[in-house]
């Protein structure tokens, strides 16, 4: 039966292919009776901090003996859903990456997770920034190490600045003459993707910083009684926003792209702007990136009537990694934590939060010192929404947008549903 | 084997493996799944029990809800009145001793065997705004402004319809094979002697081969409606978080996004899985109730079995 043989080679070929991009663990076969520690992480393959994170595994296995790490990876979306099943049923890794704040925090609510408190006490507090454990911290202990701060913000290709005329904008009128006139070059101003929400988020979040100050909006997502959606400005930036799309400078594919598109889409040199976390910049200044070279970063502009400074900012060291409470090796786990998170930041793409690490300029991209230039004189930081909030307010708040930037609903609208998460 | 059939006390030890295993797969994660149901829970955290409040919520959620249940329905009439008709169209087609039969049932398969991933990617492509396949097409043959392509994947009003696409496309060749098949075991006497009679292909099709087929067309019926209820990989891999303003939502994407991230609430998701169990049963058994109809008014007269 020749078609029965065809059947079996596609099927075969197919399960080599799912095989393949499946699982490729990192680490080395050690001798019998080593510490085991399972990491599961998100920066897999095509995660711009893969190599510096395998290099940080590598280097912990060969200098600590008797330990051995194995690493799974797995991809950023699917892995958020996948990781609750795993901590619920008891089946997650001994140690794993997560998001700090109301995304971990029915992992130590329901008593998932170690407390690192007593391993934190050999100097390892003193060589952090303050402020650095924030979103790690729930009942005053510890409970995860984040590998670092991150900071979102435009990046720019200055060649299609420069083809169109146009300056880099620090003001909401320089924003919208820059994109007129990139708009008439026959360029797209500014990429995103509103198919993963978190994108678009992103954006529009950097939009109310500037509008409401950072203060505010820190104080109105701690659902504190002096913050509250029902300032005016937060509706301000909701109409900025669509502005933007109405002018057309945005994407108008946003809704079918995906993030990896989009970036893909910038890379290729179709648009002026894409705001992203700093977490971008080595996708961006990588060899194969048809921009190298051109790129520049600034925050969102000012905004007229905005009470948001020039220097305040979103972002914020959130990612980070957590020990499981069933781990038969908490010792090492918190060891390999430490270690990993303090290497991770001489490596990655990720800002410091440790004052030991020196940051090497010179196998950095040129846009992350950009970053870490523009950011010096920061005044304040707002954390992501998505991963901040609590999963209800998220769904409030992700649905809401969606419907606001395919036009389904009326900027007011989107300010109402942002008043039942805390008014 | 009669003996054997009347003692109920072997026919009991007979049943139990299969029994125990039947419970423990289905009935016991069904209960479970209706205990949870009736929860506030994040799936990790603290139980409480709230009745039929998730229900409720669900019922009246005319944002997100009912418009999926909605969609998931739109899904199962294309599929229904257009893959089904197609399907036989083709494996008619095909039984009537075409050239190169075996290979055009290959070429209709593959796509079955296809991962949604695979299929989802490719169909991607295909849709893709800037330079993808279909909006070069219709630009080229003058149909579309350059300037302004068609998001198809992100548009409120085309989403569900181009996800439906390769929906239908996918399973299109199962259907076909399973009515080919079915087309295939037929006596060929009744064709010889339809053949004598003077019957065209399309008598011979509706007055022979689709009636001979109905036990296969209820298989088919039944996975087409009950595997469209429960569609979820294509439009996951296609429209991710259910499309622009939920457009193309249906009812299992939604489910997993209240379920697991960025909701979690599982007791939520999971009421939205007791309804979709039951939408399966009610509709499985419409099915079988169309075709015992059927069978009681054609007692008496002659049936091919």
């Amino acid at each position: 039966m020749k078609l029965k043989r065809v059947f079996s080679i596609l099927l075969a070929a197919l399960m080599c292919i799912s095989v393949m991009t499946g699982c490729l663990s990192g680490g080395d076969e050690g001798t019998d009776g080593d510490i085991v520690l399972r990491f599961w992480n998100i920066w897999g393959g095509g995660d711009a901090n893969h190599e510096a994170v395998r290099k940080v595994i590598n280097d912990f296995n060969a200098s600590h003996p008797g330990v051995r790490v194995v690493v799974e990876y797995f991809e950023n979306e699917a892995y958020k859903t996948m990781i609750r099943t795993a901590v619920a049923g008891d089946e997650v890794a001994d140690v794993f990456s997560t998001w700090g704040a109301g995304f971990s925090r029915p992992f130590y609510e329901a008593g998932k997770l170690l407390n690192l408190d007593e391993y934190l006490n050999d100097g390892t507090l003193d060589k952090l920034y303050g402020g650095a454990l924030n979103y790690f911290i729930y009942d005053d202990s510890v409970y995860g190490l984040t590998i670092g701060r991150n900071v979102s913000g435009f990046f720019v290709n200055t060649k299609v600045f420069e083809d169109a005329g146009a300056e880099i904008p620090a003001t909401w009128e320089e924003l919208v003459e820059a994109s007129e006139k990139i708009l008439a070059s026959g360029k797209i101003p500014i990429m995103t993707s509103s198919r993963e929400r978190w994108v678009i988020g992103m954006l529009f979040e950097g939009m109310v910083t500037k509008a409401v100050g950072a203060s505010k909006v820190n104080a109105t997502i701690n659902k504190e009684a002096d913050g509250g959606y029902s300032d005016p400005l937060f509706l301000e930036a909701i109409n900025r926003l669509g502005e933007l799309i109405d002018n057309g400078f945005i994407n108008s594919d946003r809704a079918a792209l995906t993030r990896d598109e989009a970036l893909a889409s910038f890379i290729n040199g179709d648009a002026g702007l894409y705001y992203m976390g700093s977490w971008e910049c080595s996708a961006l200044e990588d060899d194969s990136s048809l921009i190298k070279g051109n790129v520049d970063w600034i925050p969102f502009p000012t905004i007229p009537g905005g009470k948001g400074a020039p220097t305040d900012f979103n972002g914020g060291a959130i990612d980070g990694l957590v020990v499981s409470a069933n781990t038969a090796h908490p010792e090492a786990a918190a060891a390999f934590v430490k270690y990993f998170t303090e290497n991770l930041s001489r490596e990655g793409d990720y800002m410091p939060v440790w004052n030991t690490v020196e940051i090497d300029m010179a196998i950095r991209p040129a846009v992350f010192a950009r970053i870490i230039e523009a950011t010096e004189n920061a005044t304040d930081y707002v954390i992501w929404w998505d991963t901040f909030l609590d999963g209800d307010d998220v769904t409030i708040y992700q649905d809401a947008l969606d419907r606001f930037v395919n036009g389904t609903i009326t900027a007011e609208q989107f300010h109402e549903e942002l008043k039942k998460i805390h008014p | 084997m009669e003996r054997v059939m009347r003692d109920k006390k072997a026919a009991a030890i007979f049943i139990l493996p299969a029994f125990m295993l039947f419970t423990l797969i289905i009935i016991v994660p069904v209960v479970m799944s209706i205990y949870y149901s009736t929860l506030d829970w994040n799936g990790i955290g603290r139980q409480t029990f709230i009745g039929f409040s998730n229900y409720i919520e669900l019922l009246t959620d005319r944002d997100r809800f009912l418009p999926a249940v909605y969609h998931t329905f739109i899904i199962a009439a294309a599929s229904v009145f257009i893959q089904l008709p197609l399907a036989l169209l083709l494996a008619l087609i095909l039984a009537s001793k075409v050239k190169g039969e075996r290979f055009f049932i290959t070429v209709y398969f593959i796509p079955v065997i296809l991962s949604a991933v695979v299929i989802g990617q490719l169909w991607m492509r295909i849709y893709f705004p800037r330079g993808g396949l279909l909006n070069t097409l219709l630009i080229n043959l003058g149909f579309m402004d350059p300037t302004r392509p068609t998001a198809w994947l992100g548009d409120v009003n085309t989403a569900l319809g181009a996800v439906l696409v390769p929906i239908l496309w996918q399973y299109v060749g199962y259907h076909m094979l399973l009515y080919y098949s079915g087309i295939k075991s037929l006596p060929p006497e009744i064709y010889e002697a339809a053949r004598i009679d003077g019957a065209g292909f399309w008598q011979t099709a509706f007055k022979i081969t689709i009636p001979l087929l109905k036990p296969v067309l209820q298989v088919s019926l039944t996975f087409c409606v009950v595997g469209s209820m429960k569609v979820f990989d294509l439009v996951r891999v296609m429209l991710t978080d259910g499309g622009p303003s939920g457009s193309g939502e249906v009812i299992t994407t939604l489910m997993v996004r209240r379920m697991f991230y960025p909701s979690n609430r599982y007791g939520y998701g999971s009421a939205m899985a007791i309804i979709l169990i039951l939408m399966c049963v009610i509709l499985y058994q419409f099915v079988a109730h169309i075709f015992r109809d059927r069978d009681k008014n054609r007692k008496g007269k002659v049936r091919y079995e």
